[in-house]
């Protein structure tokens, strides 16, 4: 068995090696400057959870936007980026913690994600369980949480349970194509309003009642209002207040 | 302590984002990103006494189910790949690789069978780091066994 294993390793690992890869290599340095460009322009306290994408699409307004980028695939530049040097400090404590904390095969899996996490995005959910497992592991008892601690995560584990329902039946209704009612449901996700307008803008084309477009017209109108409203931070509503002055420019006339 | 000053400080980031909602949620379609998916993992706080043995043999037993997915796309599916790199159950050869590496470690304490088929669902996910990292955790566990 210890000899199929090592034969496959090697195996795999001449196969991977030899594998083409230069695109996400070169996508990789393009996430990295961009990462410290952002840590220049905000070092302290970051652009906000989860936010990679925003000043990445600033600093290279013409990338063509795939998933690589939303995340700066090196777990130090993603803290740096989102939370800053006070977040970093915190994420290294964690880390420290972690790894005093685990031993046996939890240990192994920490080092992998340690690895791992310096070339790829690694998601901090799945940090938590495995700070939660090796706690438990080595048999500490600093990962047990009082009936206090268990009453707040109890209501927030509600809070998120409506989100996620609430998440889905948009997700539901916009699968089936009602992207009005999807964009009522969840007036926060862009990527509905940007196929909402887009199904506007196309049923105005074919309308030749000017009734109706001007109908279709002040529909798209408050979609765009509602962007503004409701994603001011985001790059993505730019987009859609552009679209929106066409829009303007559309009534106008 | 160190922990909820960790996740403290996430949601203060996420307070302060630039984009607020991106933070809570997370990408679209990618949901599982965001302090949602945080949540979620929380509410394994509510169950401090789950039985380790119990953990182990299902992380490895679903490491190698998804292995075994993973490497049958690859073969069998071409439709279902990425650039020629397998998907696996999550969608993306990246996040795949990923999982795998973090359960190799785990499966190698159970069985080497087990940890052979999570081997060569990394390989089928194409991931040079996922390789690396995995081979490396389970080269540590088995240096401090």
């Amino acid at each position: 068995m210890r000899t199929i294993l090592i034969i496959v390793l090697l195996v795999a690992a001449m196969l991977l090696i030899r594998s083409k890869a230069k695109d996400s290599d070169s996508q990789r340095m393009k996430l990295w400057g961009s990462a410290i460009e952002s840590i220049n322009q905000r070092p302290w306290f970051g652009v906000g959870a989860d936010g990679f994408i925003n000043p990445f699409k600033r600093n290279y307004p013409d990338f063509y936007y795939n998933e690589m980028a939303e995340n700066a695939h090196n777990d130090i530049l993603q803290v740096l980026v989102t939370c800053g040097v006070v977040g970093l400090a915190i994420y290294v404590a964690w880390n420290i913690k972690l790894f005093s904390q685990a031993s046996g095969p939890f240990l192994g899996s920490l080092v992998a994600v340690f690895i791992l996490a310096k070339v790829n995005p690694i998601q901090l959910e799945s940090l938590v369980v495995l700070a939660l497992i090796a706690g438990i592991y080595s048999n500490s008892d600093s990962m047990v949480v009082g009936m206090g601690g268990r009453i707040l995560i109890a209501f927030l584990g509600v809070f998120v349970a409506s989100c996620a329902v609430q998440l889905a039946y948009a997700d539901r209704l916009a699968a089936s194509g009602h992207m009005q009612n999807a964009c009522l449901v969840n007036p926060y996700e862009l990527d509905y309003k940007k196929r909402f307008l887009i199904g506007v803008s196309e049923a105005f084309n074919r309308s030749k009642c000017g009734n109706a477009k001007m109908a279709l017209l002040d529909i798209a109108a408050g979609e765009v209002e509602s962007a503004k409203r409701h994603r001011p931070g985001s790059e993505v509503t730019k987009d859609i207040v552009d679209f929106g002055r066409q829009i303007d420019a559309l009534r106008k006339n | 302590m160190v922990g909820m000053l960790a996740l403290g400080y996430y949601l203060l980031s996420a307070m302060y984002a630039d984009d607020r909602y991106l933070a809570v949620v997370g990408n679209y379609n990618d949901y599982s990103l965001g302090l949602l998916g945080v949540g979620i993992a929380l509410a394994f706080y509510l169950y401090p006494d789950i039985n380790i043995e119990f953990t182990i043999n299902a992380l490895a037993l679903g490491g190698v189910v998804i292995g075994m997915i993973a490497l049958y796309q690859w073969g069998m599916i071409p439709l279902m790949t990425l650039n020629g790199r397998a998907i696996g159950t999550i969608g993306s050869p990246v996040s795949l690789g990923v999982l795998l590496a973090i359960l190799l470690p785990i499966a190698f304490s159970k069985s080497r069978i087990y940890a052979l088929a999570i081997l060569l669902g990394i390989l089928a996910s194409g991931s040079r780091g996922a390789l690396l990292a995995g081979v490396a955790g389970t080269m540590v566990y088995r240096w401090r066994k």
